[in-house]
C-alpha cells in the first residue's frame, strides 16, 4: 500500500508537470530557493555545534518557529501536498489505516519535507559535544519532522472541514487573513522598537527553555535537556512529543476515514431573503445587473471576501504605522495604496467568473458593458471607503487638506481600475476554485498572476507621476489647486475610459478564446 | 424578431475545428429548417458539443461558416446571438445568484422590458417547478435543477432558435415531460429547436429531424423517418456508427461461478 501510494503520488505529479510548464518553472525556482535556505540553515546549525555552543538555544527557537510556520504557510498558501486525494479511494476496499500510512509517507517524500529532514538531521552536529545529546538529537529530528508535517496536515484538514460550508468559509477567510497579518504586525512591533531587542546568551537559553515548553518546541528541546543533564525533563518532553504525534495521527486517520466514507461535498441551502440588488437594478439593463452582481459578490463569494480583506491589509498596516510612530508619510501612501489596490481587485475577475462567464458571451453582452459594469460595482464599494479614509486622515492632520492628495487618489483609482480592465481582458488571471479554500490558487498559474499583478501595479504608479509633479510645481492658490483637481479628474477619466474601451474591444474580438482559457483553467 | 426570408434556422457549412493536430469536427455541413425540432445524436466524443459551441459563438471555428436565420454568427456575433437562446453543457452558471436573480440577470443582459422579464420568469419558474427554490443560490441546486434554470435562461427572450446541449441530462421524468411539451410548443409556434443527445429513444420520441454525427462528421441527416428507414433509431444509429457486437469472447470470468 505504501509503495503504491508513493508511486501514484509521483506519477500524478510528473503528469501534472508535463502538462504545465509554469508549474515546472515555479517548482524549479522553489527547489533552488529551498536548497539555498536549507544550506544556510544547515551551516548555521553545524556552525553553532562546532564553534558557538552558546548559540545552540537559538536552534531550538528557530526550529520551533519552523514547525509553527510550516502549518501557517500550509494554510496560507494551501501548499499542503494534495497530489493524492484520499476521497478518490472511496470506491476501493481499503482500510483507513494503511491508506493513511501510505498517504503520509507519500507526503514525506515531497520536496519540502525532505529539505526539512535535512535541516533537522543537522541538529545532530549541533548537539554533538556529547554522544548522548547527539543520539537524542537524532531521535528529536525524527519526532520533529513527524510532528511538523503531521500538524500542518491535520490543521489543513480541519480547516477544510470548517470551510466546506459557505458560512464556515467566510469565518475561515477572516481568520486566515488575521493570521496573515501577524508577521506584518510583529515586524511593525519590532521596527517601532516596542520590545527591547538586546540579546545576550543567557536570554537565549532562557527563551529556548520557554519555547521548549510549547508543543511546537517539544521535539527540538529534547537534545537540549539531555545536553544539560536534565534527564527528567528530556524524558517528559519526549513523552509529550510522542503523545502529541499519536493524537495528531489519530486525527489524521479519522480525516482519511471520513474522506473514504463521505467523499461528496455537502450541499447547503443558501436562501437569499428579500429583493436583492440584482432584481432591483434589473431595470437599468446590462450595466445595472453587472454592477449589482459585482456588489453582491463582495458578500456572497467568500473568495472575493478574501480579495477585499487582502486589499485592506497593506493600507491598514501603513495607517497603523503612522498612528504608532506619528510620521505622516505611511498614512499618505496608505491612501494611494488603497486606491490602486481597489482597482487591482478587478484584475482576476474573469478567472473568478470562470466558465459561467459564457452567459455574457451567449447573450451578446458588449465588452465595454462587461468592463464598465464591473468598474461601477467596484467603485461603489471603494469610493466611500476612500472618502472615509481621506476624511479620517485629514482629520488627524496626517494628510494636508489641499487639492493634491484628492487629485492623486482620483488618478490612482482611475488608473488602477483602467489597468485592471485592460489587463483582465488580456489575461483571465488566477482564482481559487469556487467552493474551495479561498486562499488556494490554481496550480501552476502563479507566473501569469505575477505578471498581470506586476503590470497592474506599475502602470497606475507611472500614471501618478505627472500628477505628483504637477502637485509639486502648482502654487498654493485656490484657482491653481482647482485646476490641478479638474485636470486630475480629466486624466483619471481618460485612463479609465481607455481601459474600459480597449479591454472591451479585446473581449468583443476574443471572447471565445478567453472562454477557452477559462475552460482549461477549470480542468 | 427573426429576419424574414427563407434562410434556414441554422446552416453550418464546412465547419471545422482542430485542436492541435486533432480534428474534433471536420467539414461538417448541416441545415436545420425553420420550425423543426432537430436532434443531433452521436457517440461520446463525436463532436456534438464542439459543433454546437461553434454554432452559438462560444468556440471559434478553424474553418467554415455558421448562419442563424441568415445571420453569420462569426461576422456579426451580437446580432446572431440576439436570435438564439443557448443552454450549453459543461459550463458553469453564476452559482452565487439565486434562480430568480439568474433569470432577471439574463433578461437585463438581453435588454428585455423589466415588466416582461418579471412576468416571464414567474411563469418559467412555476412551469419548471423551481418556484420553491427560486431564492436559493444556484450553487445549492441539484444537477437537474441547474439544467432547468439554464433552459429557462435560454427561453426568457422567446428566441427564434433554441440551441440545447444535452437538455435532458440529470432531469427527472416529470420535469423531462414538462420540457418536452415546452419544446413542442415552441416548434408549434414556428420556432426552431436544436438539441444534442445520446439517448436514441428520447430523440425518436421528440424530434422530427435528426442528424447522426460521429468522429466530427455527419453520417446521416434529415427527417427522422427518412434517416430511420423503417427501423428503430437505435438500430439505425448502431448501424451508422458501426457497432461492435459483443462477440462473447473474453470476459469469460465475469460469468464464472462466484463464492
Amino acid at each position: 500500500m505504501i509503495g503504491l501510494v508513493v508511486q501514484l503520488r509521483w506519477r500524478l505529479w510528473s503528469r501534472l508537470v508535463q502538462r504545465n510548464v509554469g508549474l515546472l518553472v515555479s517548482t524549479i525556482i522553489g527547489v533552488l530557493v529551498g536548497l539555498g535556505l536549507t544550506a544556510v540553515a544547515v551551516s548555521a546549525l553545524v556552525g553553532a555545534g562546532l564553534a558557538a555552543p552558546q548559540l545552540r538555544g537559538a536552534a531550538v527557537i528557530a526550529l520551533a518557529m519552523l514547525t509553527l510556520s510550516w502549518t501557517v504557510l500550509s494554510v496560507l498558501a494551501a501548499a499542503a501536498d494534495s497530489t493524492v486525494d484520499p476521497s478518490r479511494f472511496a470506491v476501493l476496499p481499503v482500510r483507513p489505516r494503511p491508506l493513511a500510512v501510505g498517504l503520509f509517507t507519500a507526503v514525506l517524500t515531497g520536496i519540502p519535507p525532505v529539505l526539512l529532514s535535512i535541516v533537522a538531521l543537522a541538529t545532530v552536529v549541533t548537539w554533538s559535544d556529547r554522544a548522548s545529546s547527539a543520539a537524542a538529537a537524532l531521535g528529536s529530528a525524527v519526532l520533529g519532522v513527524l510532528l511538523t508535517v503531521l500538524l500542518a496536515r491535520v490543521v489543513v484538514g480541519l480547516l477544510a472541514g470548517v470551510m466546506s460550508s459557505r458560512r464556515g468559509r467566510a469565518v475561515g477567510a477572516a481568520l486566515i487573513s488575521l493570521v496573515a497579518l501577524t508577521p506584518a504586525a510583529l515586524g511593525l512591533a519590532l521596527g517601532s522598537g516596542l520590545p527591547a531587542t538586546t540579546l545576550d546568551t543567557s536570554d537565549l537559553d532562557a527563551a529556548a527553555t520557554v519555547v521548549g515548553r510549547t508543543p511546537v518546541g517539544w521535539p527540538w528541546a529534547i537534545p537540549m535537556h539531555v545536553q544539560a543533564g536534565d534527564h527528567a525533563a528530556a524524558a517528559l518532553t519526549t513523552l509529550l512529543t510522542v503523545g502529541a504525534i499519536a493524537a495528531l495521527w489519530a486525527l489524521y486517520e479519522r480525516q482519511v476515514a471520513r474522506a473514504l466514507t463521505a467523499p461528496l461535498r455537502s450541499v447547503g441551502d443558501q436562501r437569499i431573503r428579500g429583493r436583492g440588488l440584482i432584481l432591483r437594478w434589473a431595470p437599468f439593463g446590462a450595466l445595472g445587473v453587472i454592477a449589482a452582481r459585482r456588489l453582491v459578490m463582495w458578500r456572497r463569494d467568500t473568495r472575493l471576501v478574501t480579495v477585499a480583506v487582502q486589499s485592506l491589509v497593506l493600507p491598514l498596516l501603513l495607517v497603523t504605522q503612522s498612528l504608532v510612530t506619528g510620521e505622516a508619510w505611511s498614512a499618505r501612501i496608505a491612501l494611494i495604496a488603497l486606491a490602486v489596490l481597489s482597482g487591482l481587485t478587478l484584475l482576476n475577475d474573469l478567472a473568478y467568473d470562470g466558465t459561467s462567464w459564457a452567459l455574457h458571451v451567449t447573450t451578446g453582452v458588449r465588452g465595454w458593458q462587461d468592463r464598465l459594469g464591473r468598474v461601477i460595482g467596484t467603485a461603489l464599494l471603494y469610493v466611500p471607503l476612500l472618502a472615509i479614509l481621506y476624511a479620517v486622515l485629514t482629520g488627524l492632520d496626517l494628510v494636508p487638506p489641499d487639492a493634491r492628495w484628492p487629485s492623486l487618489v482620483i488618478v490612482a483609482l482611475g488608473a488602477g481600475l483602467g489597468t485592471a480592465c485592460l489587463v483582465g481582458a488580456l489575461m483571465p488571471g488566477v482564482a481559487p476554485k469556487p467552493g474551495g479554500n479561498p486562499f488556494a490558487s490554481t496550480t501552476g498559474s502563479g507566473t501569469q498572476g505575477l505578471v498581470g499583478g506586476l503590470v497592474a501595479f506599475i502602470v497606475p504608479i507611472g500614471c501618478l507621476i505627472p500628477v505628483a509633479v504637477a502637485g509639486l510645481v502648482v502654487p498654493e492658490s485656490a484657482p491653481a489647486q482647482g485646476i490641478l483637481l479638474v485636470g486630475s479628474v480629466v486624466w483619471a477619466a481618460t485612463l479609465l475610459g481607455a481601459g474600459i474601451t480597449l479591454g472591451g474591444m479585446r473581449l468583443d474580438a476574443r471572447a471565445p478564446e478567453m472562454l477557452d482559457r477559462l475552460r482549461r483553467a477549470e480542468l | 424578431m427573426p429576419p424574414s426570408g427563407s434562410s434556414p434556422a441554422l446552416r453550418l457549412r464546412g465547419l471545422s475545428k482542430a485542436f492541435g493536430a486533432m480534428w474534433a469536427v471536420r467539414e461538417l455541413s448541416l441545415e436545420v429548417p425553420r420550425g423543426t425540432l432537430y436532434g443531433i445524436v452521436g457517440p461520446n466524443g463525436a463532436g456534438k458539443t464542439t459543433t454546437l459551441s461553434m454554432a452559438t459563438g462560444l468556440l471559434r471555428p478553424t474553418a467554415g461558416v455558421a448562419e442563424v436565420l441568415g445571420v453569420d454568427v462569426w461576422a456579426d456575433p451580437p446580432r446572431a446571438k440576439a436570435l438564439m437562446g443557448v443552454s450549453p453543457d459543461g459550463l458553469r452558471l453564476f452559482e452565487h445568484l439565486t434562480g430568480r436573480e439568474m433569470l432577471a440577470y439574463v433578461g437585463a443582459l438581453r435588454r428585455l422590458d423589466p415588466a416582461v422579464v418579471e412576468q416571464r420568469l414567474g411563469e418559467l419558474l412555476t412551469v419548471l417547478d423551481l418556484s420553491a427554490d427560486q431564492d436559493v443560490v444556484v450553487a445549492d441546486y441539484s444537477a437537474g435543477m441547474v439544467k432547468k434554470i439554464s433552459l429557462a435562461a435560454a427561453l426568457i427572450h422567446a428566441p427564434a432558435l433554441l440551441v440545447l446541449d444535452e437538455p435532458f441530462e440529470a432531469v427527472d421524468p416529470v420535469s423531462g415531460q414538462v420540457i418536452r411539451s415546452i419544446l413542442r410548443r415552441i416548434v408549434a409556434g414556428g420556432g426552431t429547436v436544436v438539441m444534442s443527445s445520446h439517448v436514441m429513444e428520447l430523440v425518436e420520441g421528440l424530434c422530427d429531424h435528426v442528424a447522426v454525427v460521429a468522429a466530427g462528421a455527419v453520417l446521416a441527416a434529415g427527417p427522422i423517418d427518412e434517416v430511420r428507414g423503417g427501423r428503430s433509431m437505435h438500430d439505425r444509429f448502431l448501424e451508422l456508427v458501426g457497432a461492435r457486437p459483443d462477440s462473447g469472447e473474453g470476459l469469460s470470468w465475469l460469468s464464472a461461478a462466484r463464492p
